[in-house]
């Protein structure tokens, strides 16, 4: 298998070792003396077999240190994720770095700016376009989670998300699910062979509810790996504090990874950061700050000091447009998050937070994702490249380089070419109608539509998805969500 | 004396010091003061605070300290009122609750903080609500409004359950129904039959208000 995603030489660490090292015994402190609530019975039963003192009536659990110790040991250096072609297979972990998309509720309308309910049309289009992106190692969830009420009704939003990106994209996926539909989605991803993530989803602070336990079981059962995310917001469902939101984050985590070593040991999790910032004004999260970057590279310093793999929450706007703010908290965000040894950051596509997403806006954050991959794949340092003799062949004024075959070797080898950045000179870009960047993404768009297309799925799974998504669809129709 | 515990609730309120809040509470009871008037007093002083995160002088943290406060006085002074046989005035009651399967509390508790700086009596009912504790609210409170809340696209159905059961029970044209929560839009909102959305805490205020027509 051909390795995806670019390496990190030398991550950055934002805690000194003294600071790491808190950090590490408040979160034990935390889940030994507050515990956490597991809202799940069998948990609860597999947990104090473990050894953990367990208050049945508040559903707490707390974890003594060295059991935390022994499954933050015993979690798995690599996730694995199996896609739908052998090729997108990617293997997580180690300084490896991989782009995903950013996944927002709806869509958006990008002549009025109005947040508007995905179609099927919107979902072909970001799937299309996703699928194409290089730069987009991932598919995970795609870009969007809402699907309009026509399409599927509810819930079964949730399946039918998943049976329509098993059919439109070849990359590999993220699952989600909850109580009474993980069976279905399950069973959907192995019809047609994928090993896909499953999302397992918090409830800050130091909560996890029993319909997302269900699904960690399901995984456990299915053999998929697990990405589980506490979403934190400093100063609301996590002390103010950067250091105590970190610390709680890391408790909440590590309490999965816990739950998920004792139920089957070995088993592979992508643990997952969502942390952000309180809005004190805006009573509204923020997740564009400076601070979720921060917060983001000290998550990823702390589990790759675990050898764990590590998601981010990566790159976010609160920017409403594809606007100056929003390219400037973008790429400031998925530089960091990128240099600090994220395993997977959530990339190409947000507009607005995880309230809307869009495929344009991905075509531009691609060409971020390729200017970050250059810079991580670094200098070539080797003779050839040091171009010692070239440069004596030369030699001064009036000798240049442009018409030396060594320049031809060489120079798209060294130069990125990026799709939508604008580099012509300014009457040129006069003459081609003074067109911005969110003009040549649309245009790119275009192209992409009108040429990229994805295999379909053998006749005899597409089946099978259609026949499983009935079931699962009549089956949450009665009962009446 | 009056004057004195009248002054000392305001500023407790506006110190956002619960205790202090609840203990003046108690005084004002002891010392057979007007409850209306008492509880008058605590919608002035979260008013004034309301006041000041409008002109961007104060902050969220100050509005939820100041509304904790008031929400340790008010039980109290309730009480009084039931056994006195009085009626409390208040700009409308809502009941207010996070959907069943869905625990999550920050966006739902913002929507309390905001609605009783408005002067609205809040009866929260906490999260991972079922039909039937909101229906048994409706019965018991008989609020003006109903307001539900759900993070999750996988629960945001529940707020239907709930109409669907009030309609049921025939309580549908007594209460107006207002829904929130990321997981919810202004089509969501329509098919499920709410009066009202608003995808932001603050604008929640302004809904709940035009609800009641006020």
């Amino acid at each position: 298998m051909t390795m995806k995603g670019f390496v990190v030489k030398q991550p950055i660490n934002v805690l000194r070792d003294e600071e790491l090292e808190m950090v590490q015994g408040a979160m034990l402190e935390i889940l030994e003396r507050t515990g956490i609530v597991f809202q799940h019975e069998k948990a609860l039963d597999v947990l104090a077999d473990a050894g953990c003192k367990v208050d049945r009536e508040e559903m707490r659990v707390r974890i003594p240190p060295y059991l935390v110790e022994e499954s933050l040991r015993m979690c798995p250096s690599r996730v694995t994720l199996k896609a739908r072609n052998p090729k997108h297979d990617v293997i997580l972990g180690g300084n490896r770095v991989h782009f995903c998309p950013w996944l927002g509720m709806n869509a958006v309308d990008l002549d009025t700016w109005e947040q508007k309910v995905p179609t099927e049309q919107d979902f072909l289009e970001s799937t299309t376009v996703l699928d194409y992106l290089d730069e987009v190692h991932i598919h995970g969830f795609g870009n969007y989670i809402n699907v309009d009420q026509e399409v599927a009704p509810g819930l079964s939003a949730y399946p039918w998300g998943i049976a329509y990106n098993l059919r439109h994209t070849e990359k590999a996926l993220f699952g989600a699910a909850i109580l009474g539909i993980e069976q279905w989605i399950v069973e959907m991803f192995q019809v047609v062979g994928v090993r896909p993530a499953m999302l397992v989803s918090g409830a800050p602070p130091l909560t996890w509810p029993g319909h997302q336990l269900t699904v960690l079981f399901a995984s456990a059962e299915a053999d998929f790996p697990i990405t589980p995310f506490s979403g934190v917001a400093a100063g609301s469902n996590s002390p103010a504090t950067l250091a105590g939101t970190i610390a709680q984050n890391y408790a909440e985590v590590a309490a999965i990874v816990v739950l998920a070593q004792t139920i089957k040991p070995g088993m592979e999790v992508l643990v997952g950061n969502y942390s952000q910032v309180m809005g004190m004004r805006e009573a509204a999260v923020l997740q564009g700050g400076v601070e979720s970057a921060l917060m983001d590279a000290a998550w990823s310093q702390i589990w790759r000091s675990n050898d764990i793999p590590r998601t981010g929450c990566g790159v976010r706007s609160d920017s409403k447009s594809l606007d100056y703010q929003c390219a400037v908290e973008k790429t400031m965000s998925a530089t960091l998050a990128v240099l600090a040894g994220s395993n997977k950051v959530y990339f190409q596509g947000g507009v607005y937070d995880e309230l809307y997403a869009s495929h344009v806006a991905a075509i531009m954050d691609n060409d971020i994702a390729k200017m970050l991959g250059r810079f991580l794949q670094g200098i070539n340092v080797i003779d050839d490249t040091l171009a010692v003799d070239l440069i004596d062949e030369v030699g001064p004024m009036p000798g240049h380089f442009l018409g030396e075959r060594h320049t031809r070797d060489w120079w798209m080898r060294e130069q990125l070419l990026p799709d939508i950045a604008d580099r012509l000179s300014y009457p040129e870009w006069v003459n081609r109608g003074k067109k911005d960047s969110l003009a040549r993404a649309k245009e790119k768009c275009r192209e992409i539509l009108a040429t990229h297309e994805v295999p379909p799925l053998p006749p005899d799974q597409d089946k099978e998805i259609t026949k499983i998504l009935k079931s699962a669809s009549e089956t949450i129709k009665s009962w009446g969500l | 004396m009056e004057a004195e515990i009248l002054e000392n609730l305001k500023k407790a309120v506006k110190e956002y010091d619960p205790e202090a809040a609840a203990e003046w509470a108690g005084r004002a009871v002891q010392e057979k003061l007007d409850v209306n008037a008492t509880l008058e007093a605590l919608t002035e002083a979260i008013r004034e605070v309301g006041d000041g995160f409008g002109r961007g002088e104060l902050w969220l943290p100050d509005l939820v300290g100041a509304a904790d406060a008031l929400i340790a006085a008010t039980p109290i002074l309730e009480e009084e009122l039931g056994k006195r046989g009085e009626k409390r005035k208040v700009l409308g009651t809502v009941v207010l609750g996070t959907v069943a399967g869905d625990i999550h509390d920050i966006g739902k508790t913002m929507v309390r903080t905001f609605l009783t700086a408005e002067g609205f009596d809040v009866v929260d009912l906490g999260v991972n609500v079922g039909a039937d504790r909101f229906i048994e609210a409706v019965k018991e409170r008989e609020p003006d409004i109903l307001a539900m809340s759900a993070l999750l696209t996988l629960t945001a159905p529940q707020q239907k359950a709930v109409i669907e059961t009030l309609e049921a029970e025939g309580l549908r044209d007594k209460v107006k129904i207002m829904v929130g929560g990321a997981a919810v839009n202004t089509q969501f909102a329509e098919q499920i039959g709410a009066d009202g959305y608003d995808p932001t805490a603050v604008g929640a205020v302004k809904l709940a208000r035009r609800l009641i027509g006020a």
